[in-house]
């Protein structure tokens, strides 16, 4: 069994990768926004920009792997506490998926073999799905105390890259999809 | 657009924005920002009541305009980069249709009192009369095409410059929540047919967008079908 190590041990997005490039559709609470959703890696942080087709940018957000996070820019019709903190903890987690000082607790899935953290933490309870091959996370589910709250997936049909995420909630009207543009 | 983001009730509405006033506010600043493609030294301009004077007459003798375009957002912290191309068309009156086709195709169309955006998911049509707002905006947007935004003082300090190959103009917002926003723009106009050359908007973080416009052809035949939500 691997170390889990840093909290973007089997993160697509850690450190010592390239730029990302994505085409993105963000449904907040009834607003559609659609442009470019690119992540950037600096060091121990990440950086993550929206901006639509015509280039205007609609947030800019700062992801350390401490779990703090910073708003650089957030257009101001996007600007509401609720919607900037859920999708400053979504990214979060889609970004570093096993953040420090989580109690973590290593399974196996017996009918695919796939391991599974189980996770408790300030974010609450989760469970990461890892992909053994390529030791990337596949799917991250957040539980609430009846329900799911949160799920992302990711796909990929390579080691470097995943070529979509859908990160989508089940009590809330926020849903993004991510596709991969390639420039890796 | 203009006088739409000065008033308070106008601002409130800002707050509001949903995406397709984003959509709007795009085209908005896309075609009021400002590229510097020819960034060769400028000085002030000799004569602008010229200037005016033969915008002012490119304005009616310019039935439609067809180019590519090459965008390029720059994210000046991050040290990076997008690039996007398409083409672009106009025909009077108010007919725009811009075609982002990399990094991937993305359709925006206005026309006949509406706006249809298309990507290779969604397709969505909204009716830019029922609001005043996108009414202004789209008035705008072809007073930009054809020159007229320069006769707007109320909303926009402007200075005009010169070099042997464009007329600079620069635009400063006055209102404040409206810098907040877009700090700067620039348009440069071609001293050969006054077609609007280049574009570029600078944020208050000094990040921008700026836009070129290539192999530009006017007075081509456009068919109207070009406008159409197909």
């Amino acid at each position: 069994m691997p170390a889990i190590g840093k909290p973007d041990s089997f993160s697509w997005f850690r450190g010592d990768t390239g730029r990302y490039l994505f085409q993105s559709s963000i449904d907040v609470f009834n607003n559609n926004y659609s442009g470019l959703l690119f992540i950037k890696p600096l060091g121990n942080i990440r950086r993550i920009v929206f901006i639509t087709e015509t280039g205007i940018k609609i947030f800019d957000f700062e992801f350390s792997e401490t779990g703090d996070s910073k708003v650089h820019y957030c257009l101001e019709a996007m600007n509401r506490k609720s919607v900037i903190n859920t999708l400053l903890k979504d990214m979060s987690l889609m970004l570093y998926n096993i953040p420090e000082n989580s109690n973590v607790k290593v399974m196996q899935d017996k009918g695919t073999g796939k391991m599974i953290f189980r996770l408790s933490d300030n974010y609450g309870k989760r469970y990461c799905i890892i992909n053994r091959e390529i030791q990337r996370v596949e799917e991250l589910i957040s539980t609430g105390a009846f329900t799911n709250k949160l799920n992302i997936k990711f796909f990929s049909t390579k080691i470097s890259e995943p070529d979509s995420v859908i990160l989508s909630h089940y009590n809330l009207k926020l849903k993004m999809h991510l596709i991969n543009l390639n420039e890796n | 657009m203009i006088s739409a983001l000065k008033g308070p009730t106008n601002i409130l509405e800002l707050k509001h924005m949903n995406k397709l006033k984003i959509y709007f506010t795009g085209i908005l600043l896309l075609i009021s920002a400002g590229v510097m493609k020819a960034q060769d030294q400028v000085k002030p301009m000799s004569d602008i009541p010229g200037f005016k004077s033969k915008l002012e007459e490119m304005s009616k003798a310019v039935l439609s305009i067809s180019c590519d375009f090459v965008q390029e957002k720059s994210l000046v912290v991050l040290s990076e980069k997008i690039i996007s191309k398409g083409v672009f068309f106009f025909r009077k009156e108010n007919n725009i249709r811009w075609e982002y086709i990399q990094p991937y195709r993305y359709l925006i169309i206005i026309s006949n009192g509406q706006l249809y955006t298309r990507d290779d998911r969604n397709q969505k049509v909204y009716d830019i009369e029922s609001n005043r707002m996108f009414g202004e905006m789209n008035k705008f947007i072809s007073g930009c095409i054809q020159g007229d935004i320069l006769r707007n003082d109320v909303d926009y300090a402007t200075e005009y410059f010169e070099n042997s190959s464009y007329y600079f103009v620069k635009l400063v917002p006055r209102d404040e929540k409206m810098r907040a926003m877009l700090y700067e723009v620039h348009i440069w106009f071609d001293k050969k047919d006054l077609t609007v050359s280049a574009l570029k908007m600078v944020e208050s973080g000094q990040d921008y967008t700026k836009i070129d416009f290539i192999n530009k052809k006017l007075n081509t035949d456009i068919p109207l079908e070009k406008f159409s939500f197909k």
